[in-house]
């Protein structure tokens, strides 16, 4: 959570005003708050300074869990497109703090309605695509991507099963004497799992949850506590 | 590949690593980029993270190690198939999920296959075709055998973001009853000690770790702090060590108790007060008891805060930040945030300002000063009696 914090009162009023709840009017109020009184955002110790952070919050939270809980799906042309459903105006941000990571490549998020492209390479300049359909919309970043960009990704790197290698992968780490779903849903809320489609996080949480536990005797508790004793 | 990867990723479950930015500089043209997210990139329903692909580069090992699923008698008794990774497998695999954005990086360990030297060559040739072929620029944290030479230890540094070796226990004696094919001094110890000397000539960027198994020999919390304390010293500068309580490889999962993780979650909350807060060692020793372990029910800086009481209540407007990292509930982060506000000339006058901020009020209420009033508990009423 640290990108959550220590930020400064315009940096909080620049994200608030990303928030889809944020109107016309609270955004030039919260200007005139940021010019007179700007500790009262940075510490929220008013009730219109808690506001505007609580909104920038909202909105940082969900280009930090997004930015990493996103998944990708990458193409020959140096292209990485992943999908997502963000709550606020947060698509831009996503893709440009990917674009930070994967800084040779070009990144496509696509939300529900709309898509955003970014990349930090220097010899491509993002063209405004308009276009509903999403396969088109792929093919045709693709064949733009694809003249500008002669380099290509080795196909080894594509791996067509990855999601699949990943979910096999990802069930093996689990440690079942550890089991702490409460641990488990601060740091990937459930809300979160739906926006990033989290398909492979949600099914083995429902799986695990599922299986039987073991009776509860006296014994069974005792033993639970033995080392405070 | 998938059954490598189902056997080798089970194997190396127990490991314990955690990425981070490293200060290693970025290649052009490469692929990915070591930077700091904030944000690992799963979790496990066990409230562990995955931010790196953990594997084994084989299972086979020669060890004995007690608490180690692939030592040789828990390999026999348990009918586990060994397999490898071919070096080239494992760095298409590492920048597949990377490109995917499942991980942030690679850690890569392994267990001792014909000898510690012979799997040193394989991991660097793995980190070499990752680096130098692919240009792969994500975090790598290797996991060094025991007693392999400088220089395999040096030519994977130099590729790696972060090394580490496990000491596992504190001590000669505590090693020796856990594995009777390694030897504490030889094996561990002494590829330990060229750590520091490697960071020194600016290899290792990510710094160094190691790891504890706590509970596999009669060990005291005594013992291992003393360990822990003497590497955070400037002479070792360990980046950071972790911890983790041994498990029975017989027993039935859930029936494990819960209590016993609370030893390995106290001790680290006593390396962050080392660490991050700068309380002396000699001061952090006072909490172990009479039998040399820390007490399990109370929280380590909330004893020592209720020890020294005329260090508090702290006016918190005119506190300054080490004095503020004392106070419980209230943490690096906060303490940074009260210390900005009080250069910015604003006071704190009201409790709601301070949960704002991010303190912890039920911890820190009744060590602090907020304006003149101080949370009346049943220590600070009986001093105010004495009064």
């Amino acid at each position: 959570m640290s990108s959550l914090c220590d930020l400064s009162a315009k940096e909080y009023f620049q994200a608030a005003c990303l928030n889809v709840s944020s109107t016309e009017d609270f955004i030039i109020k919260a200007y005139e708050l940021l010019q007179l009184k700007p500790h009262e955002i940075t510490t929220g110790c008013s009730s219109f300074g808690k506001l505007i952070k609580k909104r920038a919050n909202a909105v940082l939270r969900e280009i930090h869990h997004l930015s990493a809980y996103l998944r990708l799906r990458p193409f020959p042309e140096m292209l990485l497109i992943g999908k997502c459903k963000p709550e606020h105006k947060t698509g831009l941000m996503i893709a440009k703090s990917l674009a930070r990571r994967f800084n040779n490549f070009v990144i496509l998020v696509i939300t529900p309605n709309d898509h955003y492209l970014a990349t930090e390479r220097k010899d491509i300049s993002i063209p405004v695509i308009k276009e509903s359909s999403e396969e088109s919309l792929i093919q045709i970043v693709r064949e733009f991507v694809g003249r500008i960009i002669e380099e290509r990704l080795p196909e080894d790197f594509l791996l067509d099963d990855g999601d699949f290698l990943w979910e096999q992968y990802y069930e093996t780490q689990f440690l079942e004497q550890r089991l702490n779903t409460k641990l488990f849903h601060r740091f990937i809320p459930k809300y979160v799992m739906k926006k990033a489609h989290m398909d492979i996080e949600r099914k083995f949480y429902e799986q695990v949850i599922e299986r039987p536990e073991e009776k509860r005797t006296l014994d069974s508790f005792f033993k639970k506590n033995a080392l405070l004793k | 590949m998938l059954e490598k990867l189902r056997i080798l990723g089970e194997a190396a479950k127990y490991d314990l690593c955690a990425s981070t930015a490293s200060p290693r500089a970025h290649t052009p043209n490469s692929i990915g980029k070591a930077v700091s997210t904030g944000v690992c990139h799963s979790f496990l329903p066990d409230g562990r993270c995955i931010s790196l692909l953990k594997v084994l580069i084989t299972n086979q090992c020669i060890h004995d190690c007690a608490y180690c699923v692939n030592s040789t008698s828990n390999v026999k008794r348990k009918k586990r198939s060994s397999t490898s990774f071919d070096p080239e497998e494992l760095a298409k695999l590492t920048i597949g999920f990377y490109l995917r954005n499942y991980i942030e990086g690679l850690f890569i360990s392994s267990g001792v296959g014909r000898s510690a030297e012979c799997q040193a060559d394989i991991m660097y040739e793995t980190l070499e075709l990752l680096r130098l072929k692919y240009r792969f620029d994500g975090y790598i944290h290797a996991k060094v055998l025991p007693g392999i030479s400088i220089d395999h230890l040096r030519r994977i540094a130099e590729l790696a973001d972060r090394v580490s070796i496990n000491v596992e226990l504190p001590n000669k004696s505590r090693f020796a009853e856990t594995c009777s094919t390694k030897d504490y001094q030889n094996d561990i110890m002494r590829v330990t000690k060229w750590l520091p000397q490697l960071q020194s000539q600016g290899i290792v960027p990510a710094g160094y770790t190691t790891q504890y198994v706590i509970g596999a020999a009669g060990e005291t919390d005594k013992e291992i702090l003393e360990s822990i304390f003497n590497f955070y010293e400037k002479d070792w500068n360990f980046k950071r060590q972790y911890y983790s309580t041994c498990l029975p490889l017989e027993d039935k999962p859930r029936s494990f108790p819960r209590s016993f993780f609370r030893r390995e979650h106290r001790l680290y909350q006593i390396d962050w007060l080392r660490r991050i807060y700068k309380f002396s060692a000699k001061e952090l020793m006072t909490i172990v008891n009479d039998k040399g372990f820390i007490p399990l029910r109370e929280d380590p800086k909330i004893t020592l805060a209720r020890r020294n009481e005329d260090f508090f209540p702290l006016d918190i407007n005119n506190s300054t930040y080490s004095e503020l990292m004392r106070v419980p509930g209230i943490g690096h982060l906060s303490a940074n945030r009260i210390i900005k506000l009080q250069n910015q000339g604003v006071k704190i006058s009201e409790t709601k300002q301070l949960k704002s901020i991010g303190v912890v009020l039920k911890r820190a209420l009744p060590f602090l000063t907020i304006g003149k009033n101080t949370q009346l508990t049943l220590d600070n009423f009986s001093k105010a009696m004495d009064k």
